[in-house]
């Protein structure tokens, strides 16, 4: 079901209404009856994987809660008689259990998610090492179809396991609340990826209709669409003709290809985010935010922290963290004298799975690793910074600093970023080499963007992302809604029209021509 | 009650703004003839003199031009075809102008293709909601207009329907603005339009991979079928002579597709059983020597201005000798297979 088409609109209006015509303790039932058919249509076959993550997470968190609780339940009950020592064995041996449970079931989800997304990887790379030594390699003609959304839905059924598992969730008693919680249709495909403790809070709870909730939602969710069908989508055709050829174009074209696509990667993901976080407002449940104005971050550090931050955030409490707890990296840090290695060991991990669950491709891989190469320089070159501002009396809190620090920042991002867009490294290389070697002065319209067909439709999306500016400025101070909650109903009625009417001139036969989402791909 | 009466008064002003704007921007489109097939002032100045109407789709539109056949045949004709008509609008349109016309012979323009509209298949939403969207600019009242989107379903993809809609709205303001013409509609042609020709013929290297590399869907949908019986037969109960065309494609175009004798199947058992004639000019003898690839199409399967006038002149002809008794069988292959020998991929 394409999220940009009336049809899906429809259904979302059809499960509003059911949400809050029924019983409030019903709403979560809803919830799941369209979370169940919004999967059943979009991809069948892959239902049972959603089917079978949930069950694994249901079972081995119910286990571990089980445990848990007989184990406070028998001490309880034994406080006089267990010494210390027998307490401390007891509890040490239903640990051991828990962890085999929790491992066991990590190892089951994790499997799925790599035998889809890295199969195919894996079989190049082993063929490519038994091509040296003129060995026949592996078949790797097999057809997988990889379930909507695995990336996504595996990752936050993982938090759930863990945090059970470290005490930090109690496992949920019925079954289809669990099922709920993982397969939720607004962040199925493409996130938030959010922790149980509030999503589970926002799903199971009972909502009553509140006005500002669903203008509110309404509001975000047409924004989100004309950021998506109007921006991305229009933008789609230019940032493509870049990548196919770029070996025929200036400099000037391939930055301008460079920067389109960064914001077509925004416009596109944050779009997404803004429809079904608007929809969920609308219904009162509040999903995690996954971006924070990143363009107007003063480092790339920064600029991770506000860009898809459930993902951030995911990975820093189940990757970071442990890995810097942990006794080796500890031990590294202590041997060294430098605290900082511990976290650039544990920046290498975090740089390394995200590049690898971006995509099954060293193109991916690369780019995690250059942020994070990036992250980690910076972090050591903080100091030296430091010093050579306060030498040079610059005002970390000037606006030519702060914009001149974020340009910088953005500027790196999209340079990353678009090493994605290929297919090969060498690809991605050679994009990056005629950038920067390529030397002609851009004399015409046509030197700077030859990609460009329609003047009026340019024009267009020129005036969509400067919209979209002046929203991010203006909501440095308070949401963008706030204000137009002050312009009186006929105007504002007039503003929200007009804008529909741009989605359906320019956005929808955008939309028609290519218009998927670029993180369901992940 | 306070938030679901608040609701409502957004709800409403939103709505009124958008009906407000939709209105603004389509209804003088509508009543325009800013397109070639904004024709419905054209066809009502004719009403009542046309005793011949040809009707098809894309392939229609760019190769019938009613002044050779008007010239040749001593008829006066009316080609209402138009991009994405379905085999349903075609009927539907013929029929409102046989209503009245003193007709006497209808000419229709099919074909089975993928993506093809003219075909007895369900098209795809968006070339449904592009052929939708030019017949609900070619009806004359409000409530045909009203009557023709809901019975032909176009509430299914209203998104498309509208935007197209409001895209002809703007470009018809656009045009109106900068004052460089809003006449689409030239009254001469009498719905004939098409494009100056380019070259379509593959390379020797192109040829040897494409071969044959691409096949139709072919099944005939029933409901399309079925409504498609209902017309030919109360024509035919009205004395109109019916005349099924497929019009010449390009050698490229056959050399890509497979099986395009089973394609036709269901329409040629059709025409036997009824009867009807059926000409198709694909596979006319000596079609390459009259159709030049690189100068007789603006695409493989639309006829060019060249083309065109060469089919026109053709269509007429064959339509003189077979009112003058004589049997035109010859002219043609009997089918596909017997055809492709003299395809200029096979003859090269």
């Amino acid at each position: 079901m394409s999220i940009t088409s009336f049809s899906f609109i429809a259904f979302l209006f059809v499960c509003l209404l059911l949400y809050y015509i029924l019983p409030k303790k019903f709403q979560w039932i809803v919830l799941l009856a369209a979370s169940t058919v919004f999967y059943l249509v979009s991809s069948l076959k892959g239902a049972i994987y959603v089917l079978l993550t949930s069950s694994s997470v249901y079972a081995a968190t119910r286990i571990m809660q089980n445990m848990t609780d007989r184990q406070k339940a028998y001490i309880k009950e034994n406080k006089a008689s267990l010494s210390k020592e027998e307490k401390n064995a007891y509890k040490a041996r239903i640990k051991k259990k828990r962890k085999a449970v929790m491992l066991s079931a990590l190892f089951f989800e994790l499997a799925f998610l790599c035998v889809f997304k890295y199969a195919h990887f894996a079989v190049d790379q082993v063929n490519n090492i038994l091509s040296t030594f003129n060995t026949a390699g592996l078949n790797n003609s097999f057809n997988l179809i990889v379930p909507l959304g695995i990336s996504f839905y595996t990752f936050q059924s993982v938090g759930y396991l863990v945090d059970v598992y470290l005490g930090q969730a109690v496992a949920e008693k019925n079954y289809f609340k669990v099922l709920l919680f993982v397969s939720f249709f607004p962040q199925i495909t493409q996130g938030p990826i959010s922790d149980f403790n509030s999503l589970s809070a926002e799903l199971y709870g009972e909502h009553g209709f509140e006005y500002r909730n669903f203008s509110y939602g309404a509001q975000r969710m047409l924004w989100g669409f004309f950021k998506k069908m109007v921006v991305a989508d229009m933008l789609t055709p230019y940032v493509n003709a870049v990548a196919e050829k770029y070996t025929e174009y200036t400099w000037a074209a391939l930055a301008a290809g460079t920067v389109l696509y960064t914001i077509r990667e925004y416009a596109d993901f944050s779009g997404y985010m803004d429809i079904m976080c608007g929809y969920c407002e609308t219904l009162g449940i509040r999903l995690t935010e996954n971006f924070e104005r990143p363009f107007f971050s003063k480092s790339l550090a920064e600029f991770w922290r506000r860009w898809h931050i459930s993902l951030g955030a995911w990975l820093r409490k189940y990757i970071y963290y442990p890995v810097t707890m942990s006794k080796w990296d500890m031990k590294i840090a202590k041997k060294t004298g430098k605290p900082l290695i511990s976290a650039a060991i544990a920046l290498v991990f975090v740089w390394f799975t995200t590049g690898l669950w971006h995509g099954a491709n060293w193109n991916f891989i690369l780019w995690g690793l250059l942020n994070g190469v990036i992250i980690i320089f910076s972090l050591f070159a903080e100091p030296v910074y430091g010093r050579i501002r306060k030498k040079l009396n610059i005002n970390d809190s000037s606006f030519i600093i702060k914009l001149f620090r974020a340009a910088r920042t953005s500027l790196i991002f999209a340079l990353l970023e678009i090493i994605t867009q290929f297919g090969t490294i060498s690809e991605g290389f050679g994009f990056w080499k005629r950038l920067f070697t390529v030397n002609c002065i851009p004399r015409s319209f046509s030197d700077v963007l030859p990609f460009v067909s329609g003047k009026i439709s340019f024009l267009v999306i020129t005036a969509g992302i400067a919209l979209m500016l002046a929203v991010s400025v203006l909501q440095r101070k308070k949401q963008i809604r706030d204000y137009t909650a002050k312009i009186p109903v006929p105007v504002r009625s007039v503003i929200f029209a007009g804008l529909v009417v741009i989605i359906l001139i320019y956005g929808v036969p955008a939309s028609m021509e290519g218009g998927g989402f670029m993180y369901a791909q992940f | 009650m306070r938030s679901f009466k608040k609701i409502l008064l957004s709800a409403v002003c939103v709505l009124f703004s958008f009906i407000l704007f939709f209105a603004v921007l389509t209804v003088p489109y509508m009543h325009s003839e800013v397109n070639y097939y904004n024709d419905a002032n054209a066809r009502k100045e004719l009403a009542g003199s046309l005793d011949m109407l040809i009707c098809g789709s894309s392939h229609g539109v760019s190769a019938f031009d009613p002044k050779i056949i008007d010239g040749t045949l001593g008829c006066c004709s009316y080609n209402l075809s138009c991009i994405n008509m379905t085999v349903s609008d075609i009927c539907f349109l013929t029929e409102k102008e046989i209503e009245r016309n003193p007709v006497k012979t209808v000419v229709l323009e099919l074909h089975n293709g993928p993506y093809q509209n003219a075909a007895f298949q369900q098209p795809p939403r968006e070339n449904r909601a592009e052929g939708g969207a030019t017949m609900l600019a070619r009806l004359d009242s409000f409530s045909e207009k009203v009557s023709y989107y809901f019975k032909n379903r176009l509430y299914t993809c209203p998104e498309y329907v509208s935007s197209l809609l409001l895209s002809n709205g703007v470009t018809f303001w656009l045009e109106t603005i900068k004052g460089s013409g809003t006449n689409g509609v030239i009254r001469e042609d009498k719905g004939f339009h098409t494009s100056p020709s380019v070259a379509v013929e593959l390379t020797k290297e192109q040829a040897a991979e494409a071969y044959h590399t691409k096949e139709y869907d072919i099944s005939a949908d029933s409901k399309m079928t079925e409504e498609f019986d209902r017309f030919i037969t109360n024509w035919l109960d009205k004395n109109i002579n019916v005349i099924i065309v497929i019009t010449p494609m390009s050698d490229t175009h056959y050399w890509l597709y497979r099986d395009y004798d089973t394609s036709f199947k269901w329409l040629k058992n059709y025409c036997n059983e009824k009867k009807l004639p059926i000409y198709d000019f694909s596979l006319l003898k000596n079609k390459n020597v009259l159709f030049p690839e690189n100068d007789s199409f603006w695409d493989t399967t639309h006829l060019s201005t060249t083309g065109s006038q060469t089919f026109s002149r053709i269509f007429a002809e064959t339509l003189l000798k077979v009112q003058n008794g004589e049997d035109v069988s010859d002219m043609f292959y009997s089918n596909y297979s017997e055809a492709e020998p003299y395809n200029i991929y096979n003859l090269k």
